[in-house]
This record gives C-alpha cells, structure tokens and sequence, in this order.
C-alpha cells in the first residue's frame, strides 16, 4: 500500500478527482474501489445521470469516467448534458456493448466538442485505467526534458492526423535498457511509442494507442513502432554492439493473419535476424480471439521473434496456458515488483514466477525496478533480467549508446551502482 | 436446459475478485456480499420482466449482469446472461422465459462457490 501511495504521488494519481457514473451499485463501488487503490483520493460516485449533473454543479473532476447502458438517462444524452455545461475535463466511457457501439458513442463525444480519453470495454482492463488516468499527467514526460501538453489540453488525434503521421515518419521510439541480474549486463532495450505533434507537444502514449484503435489504424502504428525500433537496432549493430530490442503488440496486432510475415519482411530487409527482436503481448490480448491469436503468435515465433507475456501476473496467465504458446520471455508486472521487499505477498508471487519461468526455461524479467532492496530481492530469487528507473529512465534512442558506455564502465570498474537511481 | 450446458453456466474462477483487489480478504467479502445482493435483485426484476413481456428490460439488466459477473470471475454467468441479452435482441421470447429460469440456480451454485473460496482465504 505504501508502494501504491509513493508511486501515486510520482504520478500525481493522489491529485486527480474522479466521477463514477454507473447505475450497476456493484459495479460503480468496484471501480470505485480499483481507482482509489491506484492511489487516487477523491473518487466521486453517481447513481445516474441525474445524480451525475447534480455532482457537476458543484465540483469540476478531472475525469468522469461513464457507462453507456444505464436505465433512464443513458450514458450518450449524459454526454450531451455535460456538453452544454461545457465541462472541460475528460470523459472515459465504458461498456459491455460491442467495441462498435462505444466507437459510435466515441464519435459522439467527440462531436459534442467533449475531451474523450478513451471508450473502454466492460470488465474494465485496471492497468489501461490506471496507463490513462496517469497519463493526465505531464509529469513523467517532462523527466526527459520535452514539453507535454498540459492536462487540460489533451491533444485529440484524428485518424488524419494519424495516418499521416504515420506515413511522415511521425513514429519514433524511446528505448528503455534491460539488464541482466547477474553482472548487470546491458542486453537490449525495449521500444516505447513516441509521438510529437505539429506544436512540439508529446502526445502521451495512451491517447495515440486509443486513436488508433478508434481509427482502425492498429497495425500501421504497431508497423511504425516496430520499423523505428529496428532502425535504431541496425544502427547499434553498425557500432558493433550486440543487442536485442522489444517491441508491444497490441491485442489487435494478434488477430492480424499478415502481420508475421510483414514484420519478418520488414526485420530482413533491415538485415536484422528476427531472433534479435521480442515482440510483447498480452495474454489478455489473446483471449479476444485464442486460436487466430496462438496462430499469429506461433508464426511469429516460427520466423524467429521471441515472445514475451507482457502482463504476466495480472490474472489471465495460467501455467497450461504458458506451455502451449511459443513463449520465450515472461515480464513480471511492476505491480508485483516495485515495493516486494516489503510484501510477502508479492514476493511470493515474484518467487514463484522466476521458478515458473525456470521450469519452462524461459527468461523472467521483472518491470518496474526503482531500488536496490527490490534488485537485491530479484537476484535472491532468480529473476534473469531486469528494467525500471533503477537502471534508467526510457531515454531517446540516440542516447543508448553513451549511456550504456557509462554504465558497462561503472560496472566492469566493480563500482557498486546499486545507489545509481 | 442440458446438464452440461447448466455446470457451465456454474462455472467461476473465484480468485479473480481476491486479484483485483490485491487480495484483501475483507475486502473481497465485501464484494462478493455486493455482487450477490445486486444480481439477486436483478434477476427478480428480471424474471418479472419477463413475466410481463418486457424484453428490453430483461435485455438490459442480462447486459449489465454481464459486466459484473465477469469481474468476479463468473464466466459461466457471464455467458448466460450473454445468451438471454442476444435473444431479446432477437425478440425471440421461445427462449428468454427457459434461459431467465436458469437465472436463479445458476446464481445460488455461482454464489455458493465465491464464498467457499473466500472463506477459505
């Protein structure tokens, strides 16, 4: 918990004031619930739609996050209301209803000149909440030294904006180190989306993601994600530095049929040999649709890519899962990792992931590591490598390079940079 | 109602609650009471609706059931309620009264398993 409330403060999750509106009383207290563990402290609850426009009479949240299906005033004639009270915040709306239906009302909130974050599908993914209710906030942008838009104003990418950007080479990556536990070897880094807009500002990660799912442009940003990454591999490969990089799949890139020969296209003509790149998916992802998903993944696998669960922990992975797909690489949620050493709950789950993945000889990676109690934790464990801002920060490809040279020095000088944050 | 379709429907994962909740056992009690308390309503509502041939209601409350039976981890529910949604869509009223009846029982055997696995905690 104490973990949860230093990282909500890192975050400025604490300062946030949410509205619940879902006319489901178990549903609105668990959400509740969920977004208060994320370490916010002003959740504010409605019943309805009625009790929604009460509460926005008398306090401005940052966010109402609203279901669409509710009895009386549905979530589309709420949006319209608090469109003509011109509230400046954002709106997350959620549904069980096809992704269609929340693209429609997308679309609507959209048209009524309302900020929409994001149109989230029922059971709600805790960690999407929690990537878009942080990503209000500029702090973490600004560590690496570029401007973010203020919170108040969220750029909106239409998919134009997208598709052009895309085909402008708008894409770039910021690459965050992997090390190993023992020796503090630098073996690779992963890919993180990056995209600056005409004004200079940084769209944050999330909204680019929730536009191109919007869009139905997915694939072609995942390709751009993926060609940069790549790029910037051939270059350290130019240097003769042995390295591997990551790059995220999205839940759609799995149903994708022809995404894995693309990607082995793309990886060959570069000269790149696929073995050196690990594609990372969720495992949530795959249930949207398990046999197209095994079928995308194993293509990928049979062309060389290495595949990591990226959520593993997070509830769907289960070991007769794992043994059927082509796995090579299991990341630990930084859930479980950041604060384990002083939780032996999640200590125990990190434990029993390292000799999950010994077992089924894959590499156990674990996110989110920020001190050296948790990297001292990890090596007593068994944990083969390791990523958080412990060993650094995500930083612009062009400064991988130097930055390993410093650390490769500190570490072959037997210098202990456990104290490096 | 086949029997293997009904020990479907009973299926649960009873610890995707104590997951989501970092499982604080308190409060995982606390949501499974809520989530029992809300369905249970629901479904009466449900089956009278039903009873009176509102289909759009019935229709409404299985989609909103639908959501919280997945996140406690009620699968088998989740896919029933999935069912009786599409066939009020369809207006098909052949097959909402039987699946609406398997509402009751299914909620008891689902509701007997999230708080054995709670207790167990």
């Amino acid at each position: 918990v104490n973990a949860a409330i230093t990282q909500a403060h890192a975050t400025g999750l604490h300062s946030r004031q949410v509205l619940v509106v879902d006319d489901d009383p178990f549903q609105r207290e668990l959400i509740a619930e969920l977004i208060a563990q994320m370490g916010v402290h002003d959740v504010v609850l409605a019943a309805d739609g009625r009790e929604a426009l009460h509460s926005l009479e008398h306090s401005r949240p940052d966010v109402v996050i609203c279901d669409l299906d509710m009895a009386g005033m549905d979530g589309i004639e709420l949006l319209r209301h608090i469109a003509e009270r011109h509230f400046d915040g954002s709106v997350i709306l959620m549904s069980g209803a096809s992704s269609q239906v929340l693209a429609t009302a997308g679309d609507l909130a959209h048209l009524h000149g309302l900020r929409l974050l994001a149109t989230l599908q029922k059971p709600v993914d805790t960690a999407l909440l929690e990537g878009l209710l942080i990503s209000l906030q500029p702090a973490v942008e600004n560590r690496t030294g570029a401007t973010a838009a203020p919170a108040n104003e969220l750029p909106v990418l239409t998919g134009a904006d997208l598709r052009e950007g895309i085909a402008a080479g708008r894409v770039d990556v910021y690459v965050q180190p992997k090390v190993t536990v023992v020796g503090r070897r630098v073996v690779g880094a992963e890919a993180l989306l990056r995209w600056v807009d005409d004004s200079g500002a940084i769209v944050p990660p999330m909204a680019v993601i929730a536009a191109a799912h919007e869009h139905g442009l997915v694939n072609e940003l995942t390709m751009a994600v993926f060609t940069a990454a790549v790029g910037h591999l051939v270059e350290w490969q130019h240097e003769g530095q042995d390295l591997r990089i990551s790059v995220n799949l999205s839940n759609e890139d799995l149903l994708s049929l022809p995404l894995p020969d693309a990607m082995s296209a793309a990886a060959q003509a570069a000269g790149i040999d696929a073995t050196r790149i690990t594609l990372e998916i969720t495992q949530a992802g795959l249930l949207d649709d398990l046999s197209t998903g095994i079928e995308v993944v194993s293509r990928l696998r049979l062309k060389g890519f290495g595949i990591a669960i990226d959520d593993y922990g997070m509830g769907y992975s289960t070991l007769a899962q794992l043994k059927n797909l082509p796995v090579t690489e299991l990341k630990v949620d930084r859930a479980f990792v950041d604060g384990a050493h002083l939780d032996t709950t999640l200590s125990e789950i990190l434990g029993s992931s390292a000799t999950l993945g010994r077992s089924l000889g894959l590499a156990v990676v674990a996110q989110g590591v920020e001190t050296p109690e948790v990297m001292h934790l990890l090596e007593a464990l068994g944990c083969d490598e390791v990523q958080g801002y412990l060993v650094a920060h995500p930083m612009p490809a062009a400064h991988f390079l130097a930055w390993k040279q410093r650390w490769d020095a500190t570490w072959s000088g037997g210098i202990d940079g456990n104290d490096r944050s | 109602m086949p029997a293997a379709l009904i020990h479907e429907w009973m299926s649960v994962d009873a610890d995707a609650l104590a997951r989501l909740l970092n499982n604080n056992a308190a409060k995982v009690t606390h949501f499974t009471h809520k989530f029992i308390e809300t369905t249970r309503t629901a479904v009466r509502q449900m089956s009278d609706a039903t009873a009176e041939g509102d289909l759009t209601t019935v229709g409404r409350l299985a989609h909103s059931l639908k959501s919280s039976s997945a996140t406690v981890g009620a699968s088998g529910f989740a896919s029933l309620c999935l069912e009786i949604e599409g066939a009020c869509k369809r207006g098909d009223t052949a097959q909402v009264g039987p699946l609406v009846s398997a509402l009751p029982p299914t909620l008891d055997a689902v509701s007997a398993r999230l708080l054995a696995s709670g207790a167990a905690e």
